[in-house]
């Protein structure tokens, strides 16, 4: 079997090669930016608090940098399915946002939290990666 | 689009990973272009038709009368 082909688990689920490494480094940055959060928090000071946010920023770039690589070893199928998922992410994040201060007047919604765009793209993500993953099954 | 994959890769014995790992994609894809739930890329379909030593419109076939330049 090929490299592209053994890798076809999709992202991060697999155990084996690419996909196990991407995994490594998606929980080193999960970890890195958790207690990186934690340690700005302490309010040990700013040159502190500054060196972390640095680790932080590298490590999400690593991560980053080890998703596309990744991303690069799946076939067309495995891309489609991928870009449903940030398709149903992003426009659902601009949906919600447009819709938000109409929701507000409407006295339905508070404030819009940064948070809420984590939230929105994740679960965006997640239904249209399930959706499309589903389809093509 | 309608293909004739299962048909020929049963006719060599080969199964979906095998195929797979023959055209470099997922059995994910293959078992997908043979249920008719994804049509290839013209490059992927390409490099079928040139796996099973065929032109790619013995491999593949438009649905329905639509697909021929008369029918246009």
């Amino acid at each position: 079997m090929t490299e592209k082909s053994r890798s076809s688990t999709l992202f991060s689920f697999g155990c084996a090669g690419k996909a196990s490494r991407e995994s490594l480094a998606a929980t080193v940055v999960l970890c890195v930016v958790l207690i990186g959060n934690a340690f700005v928090g302490l309010r040990l000071g700013p040159v502190v608090a500054r060196w972390t946010v640095l680790v932080v920023i590298a490590a999400a770039i690593w991560f980053v940098r080890e998703h596309i690589r990744n991303l690069r070893q799946h076939d067309e199928l495995q891309i489609r399915i991928y870009f449903e998922g940030l398709a149903w992410g992003s426009l659902g994040v601009f949906l919600l946002a447009m819709l938000w201060p109409s929701l507000q007047r409407a006295e339905l919604v508070g404030r819009f939290e940064p948070e809420f765009v984590t939230i929105g793209l994740l679960v965006g993500f997640c239904t249209g990666y399930v959706n499309a993953l589903r389809r093509y099954r | 689009m309608k293909n004739r994959l299962k048909v020929l890769r049963a006719e060599r014995d080969w199964s979906q990973a095998e195929l797979a790992g023959r055209l470099s994609v997922s059995r994910q894809t293959v078992n997908a272009i043979e249920t008719g739930k994804y049509d290839p890329s013209l490059p992927l379909a390409f490099t079928i038709a040139r796996l099973f030593e065929m032109k790619i419109e013995d491999v593949f076939q438009p649905d329905g009368a639509g697909g021929t330049v008369e029918s246009l």
